[in-house]
């Protein structure tokens, strides 16, 4: 049966979603050709590649984190989730997430998995264009100067201060400002200066960030299904001792001997005992209730008289044990004497049974009813 | 044993009376054996009820074989009324006696530990004076003890053995094990808190985390429902296939298969459900219950899921856009009911008919060959099918007591009532979760919405 319907294991739930990636890849890809082609001359505005190497990876980063921590987990991953582009087979993983309750996890790792493909692409992009094209970076704004613009991009680029080259100066800055109006540049060689700041912004804010994060999405997920096995962890089952139900059972009969002696051992009052029309050579005291004398030496069988539905006891047994006679099981209905039920018949059959010179007495006036 | 202050109890009397009974249904253990033969518990056995706060035994123990002899030994070997219980003790204690009264010893022996004792008759056949016996030796024992009187067959004699047991025992109580409900199982316990002050506060405790557990089990049969019905409504059986009219060759094993998954999917659901309450016991096969055995029998699909005039108003209900729309259609439908064997709802017909259940769908692949896929299901009264179901087992499973073994037995549904029960706003939750399930869609919102078809 478990392995019917198996359940998402570690393994499948940090297998990485290759439609989810393939569409990450794509957009990088796209984004960056788009930006990175330039005008005729060449010319790429610097600001525009800060929007989509910085600020749309960070801006995505922060927002799955924000909504893995905050509760339903709404990221890239789980949009493109709803896209109609999902066969059957992917949607019943989909499906199988949801019911594990990892959805959440799942998708911020999805997510980090098409960002870190979007950072391939665009570093991949934006490397061979450096190789096969002169780019030339420029940086244009109607309202911003070089000397405002330096702070930020300098805080930008602390992480990777050992890197002299990669800094953005103000001489830098000053020296790449572009107006459309103006044509003519004094010195063409510091427009290609700002690859290594474009390089390590795209390698520290998008490959390295997503890494990281798709390190902790696997973490949480490993955790969580480790989790989920552990209370599937099968419940002690209880085993069921079977029963043997082979039982011997006493025969019945269903006239007495001539003689035999009486043994009202369910204490019957004398309105019963009239019913059963007995006509005993003697009778003998003994009961659940009364004291047990000696009952030896008894040369007539015996016939006791029981209550068909309370069950045979040991004491009736022991007293049973050193004679011989027969059981005359009686139900009562209404204060009249009636056959036992089939089911307590039984009970004392196999009570019989283990007792070798005992018998069960059912009159046939009784065994009608 | 265990420390003192774990509340014990020894559940003893005649043979045959119940007393395993009364252990399984409140241990909720169904593996406690249980015959229509007596002597069927032959030593004393211990069973832990645990929760989270505490826990608590209950002993089940083999009935008085030979209580008249016992007490003449009793008798024989105490001096005054102070030394009973001691006497009961070097009875218990006594090797002679562990060879000749071995059940009374077995059952004695808890009780002498610190058992309170829950002694348990037949409230269905008359008193008799040879239970004095038995009574008397437990008195002796000087423990807490109460009577619990098990109507196994009927009431006829409940009050004969009140009066009789009332002069041997502080409280009485009628307790029937088979048909107790989970209220009437608290009821008797907050009765055990006092038995014995000691134990009051752990009972208590333990009785609330009873409670809670309870809460627990629905919670969790809803998400077992949940899950087995986006599972079907999801299912599909592709296969691989060369040509087209091999796709259609195969159309009836694909079937075939599609309905063998979907039988078995929704077994393993009422599997879950009966090990959430704690039957391990029962055996489930569909077939084996009196359910319609197919879940494919379109026929019965009315009496499981919902009927025409509810699907009508489910429909409009799903896509309504306003309370006020949803109530003109509520209106309509009893209007409309009349008339839809004269197919006045044509487009709707999707609702009703069967045909179009499984249909095959071949489409051809991009590198050669063909793919033949049986499933997802179409039909829109489906998940109704499959939810009434479920909550018509649900509702039997979780009022089942453990000392009930017999096969669960069904009666014709009541899915559509429940549903009518439902407030306005629940039934349109329902209907636009279903629309949406039908359509492979998720529904985030789903446990909420199935929710209310779990109370009562
Ligand atoms: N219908 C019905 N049957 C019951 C009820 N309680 C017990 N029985 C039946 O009575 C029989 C005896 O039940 P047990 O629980 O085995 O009785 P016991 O006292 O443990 O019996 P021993 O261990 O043999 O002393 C079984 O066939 C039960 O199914 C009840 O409340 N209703
Ligand atoms: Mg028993």
């Amino acid at each position: 049966m478990q392995s019917e319907f198996p359940s998402i294991n570690k393994e499948q739930a940090i297998n990485l979603s290759k439609p989810i990636m393939f569409i990450g890849f794509l957009c990088g890809l796209l984004l960056s050709l788009g930006v990175l082609n330039g005008d005729e001359a060449g010319r790429v505005n610097l600001l525009y590649l800060l929007l989509v190497y910085l600020f749309i990876p960070l801006f995505g980063a922060i927002l799955s984190v924000l909504s893995l921590v905050q509760g339903r987990g709404l990221n890239i991953a789980r949009l493109l989730s709803a896209l109609p582009i999902w066969s059957q087979s992917q949607q019943v993983q989909l499906l199988k997430i949801r019911q594990q309750k990892f959805d959440k996890y799942w998708f911020f790792l999805q997510s980090q998995a098409a960002a870190l493909a979007y950072s391939v692409a665009s570093l991949l992009t934006f490397l061979i264009l450096l190789l096969a094209t002169d780019i030339n970076f420029v940086w244009r704004s109607t309202l911003l100067n070089a000397e405002q613009l330096q702070p930020i991009l300098g805080a930008i680029a602390t992480p990777w201060w050992f890197w002299e080259v990669a800094q953005p100066t103000s001489e830098l800055l000053r020296s790449t400002q572009d107006s459309r109006l103006i044509s003519n540049y004094a010195n063409t060689n510091s427009f290609g200066q700002w690859w290594a700041f474009v390089l390590a912004t795209q390698i520290v804010y998008s490959f390295i960030l997503r890494g990281a994060l798709l390190a902790i999405g696997t973490t949480l997920i490993s955790k969580h299904t480790k989790k989920e096995t552990e209370k599937k962890a099968p419940r002690t089952q209880q085993r069921m001792e079977q029963v043997s139900e082979n039982h011997s059972y006493a025969s019945l009969i269903h006239s007495l001997p001539t003689e035999y002696t009486l043994c009202n051992w369910a204490t019957f009052n004398t309105n019963i005992l009239q019913q059963l029309t007995l006509s005993p050579k003697k009778a003998l005291k003994a009961g659940p209730s009364v004291a047990i004398d000696t009952h030896d030496a008894l040369d007539e069988p015996l016939l006791i008289l029981v209550k068909a539905w309370e069950p045979p006891m040991g004491e009736l047994q022991d007293f049973m044990q050193h004679a011989k006679g027969i059981i005359f099981p009686i139900n009562l209905n209404n204060k009249q004497a009636v056959a036992p039920e089939e089911k307590h018949l039984k009970e004392w059959q196999r009570f019989v049974a283990q007792l070798p010179n005992w018998a069960i007495y059912v009159p046939e006036s009784m065994d009608k009813q | 044993m265990n420390d003192n202050n774990s509340p014990k109890f020894a559940v003893v009397g005649h043979p045959n009376k119940g007393k395993s009974s009364i252990v399984s249904t409140l241990s909720h253990n169904d593996s406690i054996q249980i015959s229509s033969r007596s002597g069927t518990t032959e030593q004393a056995d211990h069973f832990t009820v645990n929760t989270i706060k505490g826990s608590y035994d209950l002993i089940d123990t083999p009935g008085f074989q030979r209580p008249l002899r016992v007490l003449n030994w009793l008798e024989q070997h105490c001096n005054s009324a102070s030394e009973r219980a001691a006497t009961v003790a070097k009875f218990v204690a006594d090797s002679e006696c562990k060879t000749q009264f071995k059940d009374e010893v077995a059952l004695l022996e808890p009780v002498i530990d610190g058992a309170a004792i829950l002694y348990v008759v037949d409230g269905s056949r008359p008193y008799g004076s040879e239970y004095e016996a038995e009574m008397e030796i437990l008195r002796w024992t000087g423990q807490p003890s109460m009577a619990l009187i098990n109507p196994i067959e009927n009431n006829d004699y409940i009050g004969e053995w009140e009066s009789a047991l009332a002069q041997y025992f502080k409280s009485v109580r009628v307790f029937n094990p088979m048909k107790a409900d989970f209220e009437k199982h608290i009821e008797l316990l907050q009765t055990f808190t006092h038995l014995n002050p000691k134990w009051a506060h752990v009972l208590g405790s333990i009785i609330d985390d009873l409670q809670n557990e309870r809460a627990t089990q629905q919670t969790t049969s809803v998400s077992i429902l949940m899950h087995l019905i986006e599972d079907l409504c999801q299912y599909q059986n592709c296969q691989k296939v060369l040509s087209e009219s091999q796709a259609k060759l195969i159309k009836p094993a694909l079937e075939k298969q599609y309905k063998a998954w979907m039988k078995q999917r929704e077994e393993k659901a009422i599997k879950e459900l009966l090990t959430t309450y704690a039957h391990y016991q029962t055996k489930v096969s569909l077939d084996q219950f009196d359910l319609p055995p197919d879940l494919f029998d379109c026929d019965k699909w009315f009496a499981w899921g919902l009927d025409k005039k509810q699907l009508i108003y489910a429909g409009t209900a799903a896509g309504a856009v306003s309370g006020a729309a949803l109530d003109v259609a509520v209106a309509g439908s009893s209007l409309m009911a009349g008339a839809i064997g004269g197919g006045l709802i044509g487009a709707g017909s999707a609702w009703f008919s069967a045909d179009k259940l499984v249909d095959i769908k071949i489409k051809g692949l991009p590198l050669g060959g063909y793919q033949a896929c049986v499933g997802p299901i179409k039909n829109r009264n489906f998940p109704y099918v499959v939810i009434g179901r479920f909550i018509h087992l649900f509702k039997q499973i979780s009022q089942l007591n453990h000392a009930n073994r017999q096969a669960l037995d069904f009666n014709a549904s009541d899915f559509q009532d429940k549903v009518e029960t439902l407030e306005k706003i629940e039934q349109k939750e329902l209907h636009a979760a279903c629309a949406r399930l039908i359509k492979q869609k998720p529904v985030d919102s789903l446990s909420e919405v199935l929710t209310p078809l779990f109370n009562d």
